[in-house]
């Protein structure tokens, strides 16, 4: 009988229906066919979203839209400029450095291509940088978006799995800097290669000037992470303490919001929430059906079936998730595989932290890889330049995150060491 | 009923608004009682979960508007413009009717609630509940206002 859940629910996906309706439509037929009452729909998906951690995701999306629209995005990029603006494909470097930055504050891939893209695509074609590089950096360093906390789809595989937060947030700082340096330093070897352009140094002036410029924002992350870690605040209460800080610097430092802005930008925020918590809840039943039909237990005993070798399972585990992650988007993927996978991962002694960060790095790696990156999408329509040159141009961006992906697979130390130093076993 | 459907987005806004305010105030306020005051309010955990499901329910029919929900949509760009607009009102006749049944179910599921209580405000859960069937609504009423034009022979 699945089987009739996953066909409507593939060919729901095919014909352009929206995922979360997708996943409540197959569900919808799954439970006609299977005769089972459809009042656990709407059971299900009050259940799915009844859950005080997953208020954190409006927090968070507000105070990154109320961030943004407070002008912090120009002042982290031309901070970024002033300070690495002067080596070989500074400006380059600088958008790479400004994904690292403005990750703390966004915490979503496709949030950061559109905003620095929409800066930083235009300008650096106009420098005369190949408008397919311009779009491949943007859409490549915007996933460490994701990787680096705080970060919405962390939030979300810590509510389906039990996992701390905290714990979350720190074991993706060091697999976050380790792919945006990776990337700074793959960008500095094309820039001399090709000879990209390097602006003029910035004055130490300059350089301080756009520190103090970019310091309310970037405190901003600090009150969120040490606030969490150090368990002042629940990630619910910290969202909204970065609400209640991005309203007040938006008004009363930078001066850009107003009433009637700030309105829109709740709005426009909400119905983003709006539509992951749709997602979230029909994927609470698709889950439930999952379970109820003991899919998890065969899809965990194939696997292991094959091999039991822990580096195998977590090969193979990699190799689905990319390919998952490639065709369908970050937060959908992880709702309907991660607690499946992570039976399997627990089966042969991966930690779950270790393991929720390579899944999610492999989730976010497919939203850069062709034919159907959405972030390859959205740089390239920003830059306007074809989707394959783009595709193309972001293949050793590619090969870098796979490796970065490697090392953190094969090393559970990049992953758990902070973890461990701050919190403990 | 135009200009009905028009009030009732308008509702919807502004009950997105203020349940997005007061999930906002109530977490304020339980963090302010938990630093300043000897114990945090117990209530105001739950009120914030209930006001945050409002908020979304009421939203959820907006982001039918704009590109909120994410769909996957290289196969179907490939084909004739022809198809492509046929399916479009295939699909949008497939989500009416998937909204009015999952609207009348969440409408026995508020029902149900009239017996529960909750555990700490002690109010009835239906009123709970009721966010879910809000959302059904939500999202039947938009769809009705962006239902797509059906082409000229």
């Amino acid at each position: 009988m699945i089987w009739i859940l996953l066909v409507v629910f593939l060919v729901c996906l095919l014909l352009r229906f929206p995922i979360a309706f997708s996943l409540g439509l197959s569900c919808m037929v799954f439970l006609v066919c299977n005769g089972t009452d459809l009042i656990i729909m709407p059971m299900k998906m009050y259940s799915g979203i009844d859950v005080f951690v997953l208020l954190s995701i409006p927090g968070f999306i507000i105070a990154g839209n109320l961030m943004n629209h407070g002008g912090l995005t120009a002042k982290i990029i031309s901070f970024c400029n002033h300070l690495i603006g002067h080596i070989p494909g500074g400006l380059a470097l600088a958008n790479i450095g400004s994904s690292m930055l403005f990750a703390g504050i966004s915490g979503t891939a496709i949030s950061d291509t559109a905003s620095i893209g929409s800066v930083m695509i235009p300008a650096m074609k106009k420098e005369g940088y190949d408008p397919e590089f311009a779009c491949a950096v943007t859409a490549s360093s915007s996933t460490v978006g994701p990787i680096i906390p705080p970060s919405v789809p962390m939030i979300i595989a810590a509510t389906l799995s039990g996992l701390s937060v905290g714990k979350l947030f720190l074991a993706g700082a060091l697999p976050g800097f380790l792919l945006g340096i990776s990337m700074l330093l793959l960008t500095y070897y094309l820039a001399k290669k090709r000879n990209y352009p390097k602006t003029e140094r910035s004055s130490f002036t300059q350089v301080a000037k756009g520190f103090v410029e970019t310091f309310w924002s970037l405190l901003m992350t600090f009150i969120i992470l040490f606030g969490i870690i150090g368990g002042v605040f629940t990630p619910t209460e910290a969202s909204i303490i970065a609400v209640l800080y991005a309203y007040l610097v938006g008004t009363l430092v930078y001066k850009r919001l107003n009433f009637k802005k700030t309105l829109a930008i709740l709005l426009d925020a909400m119905k983003t929430s709006a539509s992951l918590m749709v997602l979230i809840g029909f994927a609470n039943l698709f889950g439930y059906i999952l379970v109820s039909e003991q899919i998890p237990n065969q899809i965990a005993s194939s696997i292991l079936g094959f091999s039991d070798n822990k580096y195998v399972v977590l090969l193979l585990i990699n190799i689905l998730l990319i390919l998952v992650g490639t065709f369908m988007e970050t937060i959908a993927a992880l709702l309907i595989l991660f607690p499946i996978l992570l039976k399997v991962a627990i089966g042969v002694d991966v930690d779950p932290i270790h393991f929720a960060i390579i899944a999610l790095l492999n989730l976010i790696i497919g939203l850069t890889t062709p034919p159907l990156g959405v972030c390859l999408f959205v740089a390239s329509g920003i830059g306007k330049v074809p989707l394959e040159k783009v595709s193309k141009a972001n293949l050793p961006f590619l090969g870098i995150s796979l490796f970065v992906l490697t090392l953190v697979t094969l090393f559970p130390d990049i992953t758990l060491f902070l973890p461990r130093l701050i919190l403990g076993e | 009923m135009k200009r009905f459907v028009r009030s009732l987005s308008k509702a919807m806004k502004w009950g997105t608004l203020l349940s997005t305010f007061l999930f906002i105030t109530l977490t304020l306020i339980q963090i302010y009682g938990r630093f300043f005051m000897e114990k945090a309010p117990s209530w105001t955990e739950e009120a914030a979960r209930v006001a945050f499901i409002y908020a979304i329910a009421f939203a959820a029919g907006l982001a039918i508007r704009g590109t909120y929900y994410v769909n996957f949509g290289f196969l179907v760009e490939r084909l004739p413009e022809r198809f492509q607009r046929n399916l479009k009102l295939f699909i949008y006749g497939i989500l009416v009717v998937f909204c009015c049944i999952f609207t009348f179910y969440a409408l026995e599921f508020v029902m149900m609630g009239w017996i529960e209580k909750s555990p700490s405000i002690k109010y009835r859960m239906a009123i709970s509940f009721s966010g879910v069937a809000i959302m059904g609504i939500s999202l039947l009423l938009q769809l009705v206002q962006q239902r797509p034009k059906a082409q000229k022979p």
